[in-house]
């Protein structure tokens, strides 16, 4: 995916001003046209106008709500959003019936939030179903097998740090990836610390989905502590990206035989929606973690919803345009002369050199 | 049928041959530790960079090898294995005879140009092939020598007129060939000698150089065929197929170059148990990969540096020659002259 930095001192706001766009109907219509679809009717316009700008009001206010109601409010504008970029994308309304996903608390107990489950239901009319056929084409959740939260909060990459700290012997369900350059080569790697608690890194790269049509057979050097990942020539990119622009790659879930990947946006949304119901609709174990954090995951949840508030957005954004549009702070700084400017430059500098110490020889 | 696809076909029956299995075991057994020579005898043997012809020039050297600055006690084959050898080795060049049998009748002087072995250390007794250990089938010879005839080096030099080179003897013109490839060689892969590019683009259609210098090509490129077979061959005894440097191996592909020599790049590479066994002179098959690159065929490797880090993983790189349908390298330079 292309990747597009737009240099701005507020990102939130920012990746806001770009989807407001869409609140009117020239914007939307322009973009129907640029998708080679047929222009919106009035009805449809009316539709994703009106999903965008209550998402931006959810969201909005959200950012300055408290933890008790937080949650909930960015549901509501993930939903939102999700519904009016969907029929942007669809071409028309998503035959939405319902949430698509239920809560239950885990049938094993348990009374911390990660042990609570949300359960996919209604495949055909579910929210959560029809927004993954657009946002994750090819996903498809097995309907009654459950995800606990843990695990959802597990597969978001700029959770990761926040989670192991929280949750050390759970699972986890992305990668950290760093890319490297050599000699015009870029590959990528993955500290095998990275795994744990798995015991087994090569297994656990299998379940990365289309690891094998976008990697030569990863590399495992004797001793070392990474896996080496060298990418297939013109093979297609695989993995996400966190807020930072750090590479990741997601593990697939096993669930009920299958393994099933459904992407951040869409694993976030889960996440959101266990939050905003327990909220809602389970006070007496909401109010308690909100005042007193028995179970010590406040601050895993709250982290998860500062990335929530700020990413989805910029995720959507992403499908609509189809970049990875990136958002960096504008900097200004002298380029530092001494160090050459790149491989040529350097090429450069060692024939001067060569050529200095033949002609001396030579005299 | 291009001698190519005949060199394909004779392999799949040296991969079948009941021989090749008693060949490969030995071989195996000279180059790992585990063997009587903790593997130097197989070492030494494929540094002389000639196929089976090393594991008997080792033999024949031992004494002078021991007493050479490697602190190495080769101990000698034992009788059946040194048969081997020979046999094998007596039935490839008798090969490679068949195959140039008709320059040979009409230019005998070309034998030692034609020869790919006749730079290395000559064995003291010619060997002779044994019927009970015959490793290459009758109809596929008889298929690939026949291929031999189309090739475009032999055509070219049974169209020579023979007063231009008729006077020159065999030392001469194996001279003059391995010159010409130790021109080609310094320029390295992807570089055309000055000289050679001078007489390809700058001198005139009827130049007598011109001429001279296209029938010495066309023995190198015939010769480089022969290089080609008997490697071939070789590593069919060794492996069941050729190494394969597609999109599951291939790093990069960069310098790639068509020039008057013929087609080259230098291909960086992850090894896999097929090709981390690779080694200059060996022959890999290059795939094309989509939207990349469109190299497709055999290659003969050149440099090869390998280049292993905890931190950064294993890496080959490879200057490669790709071989024409001829399982030559250097045929583009026979048709340009």
């Amino acid at each position: 995916m292309k990747v597009r930095a737009i240099q701005t001192e507020e990102p939130r706001l920012e990746q806001w001003r770009l989807l407001s766009r869409y609140s009117y109907e020239p914007n939307i219509a322009r973009f129907f046209a640029s998708h080679g679809a047929p222009p919106p009717t009035e009805p449809l316009a009316e539709y994703i106008a009106g999903c965008i700008r209550q998402g931006e009001a959810y969201f909005t206010a959200a950012t300055n709500a408290p933890l008790d109601i937080q949650p909930l409010l960015l549901y509501y504008g993930a939903a939102n959003l999700l519904a009016g970029a969907g029929a942007m994308l669809g071409g028309r309304t998503l035959p939405i019936a319902g949430h698509g996903m239920n809560l239950r608390q885990s049938p094993a107990g348990g009374t911390r939030i990660a042990d609570l489950e949300v359960v996919p239901v209604g495949t055909t009319s579910g929210a959560l179903q029809l927004f993954t056929n657009v946002f994750s084409s090819g996903t498809t959740f097995p309907p009654g097998v459950p995800w606990t939260v843990e695990e959802v909060l597990g597969s978001i990459p700029d959770l990761k740090e926040h989670f192991v700290e929280c949750f050390p012997n759970a699972r986890t369900y992305v990668l950290a990836v760093e890319l490297l350059r050599k000699e015009n080569v870029t590959f990528e790697r993955i500290a095998l610390r990275q795994f744990a608690p798995d015991p087994d890194p090569r297994k656990a790269l299998e379940r990365v989905p289309s690891l094998s049509r976008a990697y030569i057979r990863p590399e495992f050097p004797a001793g070392g502590d990474y896996v080496i990942l060298r990418r297939k020539l013109g093979a297609e990119e695989v993995g996400s990206h966190s807020l930072s622009g750090g590479k990741w790659l997601h593990l697939a879930h096993d669930k009920a035989g299958r393994l099933v990947e459904p992407g951040q946006l869409i694993l976030m949304l889960m996440g959101l929606y266990a939050l905003g119901h327990l909220s809602r609709y389970f006070p007496e174990q909401w109010n308690p973690f909100v005042r007193m954090d028995p179970t010590g995951e406040r601050m895993v949840v709250e982290r998860f919803l500062q990335i929530a508030l700020r990413y989805i957005p910029n995720l959507v954004l992403n499908a609509l345009s189809s970049e990875r549009i990136q958002f960096v702070y504008p900097v200004s700084a002298e380029p530092k002369v001494e160090i050459p400017a790149g491989e040529e430059e350097l090429k450069r500098l060692i024939r001067r050199e060569t050529e200095a110490l033949l002609r001396e020889r030579t005299v | 049928m291009t001698i190519t696809k005949a060199t394909y076909t004779l392999c799949k029956s040296v991969v079948a041959a009941q021989a090749r299995q008693e060949l490969q075991e030995l071989i195996l057994k000279l180059s790992t530790s585990a063997g009587s020579s903790d593997g130097h005898f197989g070492y030494l043997a494929r540094r002389q960079g000639c196929q089976l012809l090393g594991f008997l020039i080792v033999e024949q050297e031992r004494a002078t090898i021991s007493l050479g600055s490697l602190p190495v006690f080769i101990l000698p084959l034992a009788d059946s294995e040194r048969m081997l050898f020979r046999s094998a080795h007596a039935e490839i060049t008798h090969l490679n005879q068949l195959c140039v049998e008709p320059v040979l009748s009409r230019w005998p002087a070309t034998r030692l140009a034609l020869d790919p072995y006749s730079q290395h250390v000559q064995l003291a007794e010619s060997p002779k092939a044994n019927p009970a250990k015959r490793l290459l089938s009758e109809v596929e010879r008889a298929e690939l020598t026949q291929a031999f005839v189309q090739h475009s080096g032999v055509r070219a030099i049974l169209e020579t007129p023979a007063a231009l080179v008729g006077q020159l003897d065999d030392n001469q013109i194996r001279a003059a060939v391995l010159s010409l490839l130790g021109l080609i060689h310094q320029a390295g892969v992807g570089h055309v000698p000055s000289a050679i590019e001078q007489l390809a683009f700058q001198a005139p259609r009827n130049h007598p150089q011109r001429g001279v210098t296209r029938f010495f090509v066309a023995l190198l490129s015939v010769r480089e065929s022969l290089r080609s077979l008997n490697q071939m061959i070789y590593q069919a005894i060794l492996a069941d197929r050729v190494p394969v440097l597609d999109e599951d191996a291939v790093i990069s592909v960069s310098d790639t170059h068509g020039n008057v020599l013929g087609t080259s790049a230098v291909i960086a590479f992850q090894p896999d148990a097929d090709t981390i066994v690779l080694e200059p002179g060996d022959i890999a098959l290059v795939k094309p990969i989509a939207n990349y690159h469109s190299l497709d065929g055999l290659a003969r490797l050149e440099d090869l540096r390998f280049e292993h880090s905890r931190d950064y993983g294993s890496t080959y790189t490879v200057s490669t020659r790709l071989l024409d349908n001829d399982l030559s390298p250097f045929g583009n330079l026979v048709e340009s002259l």
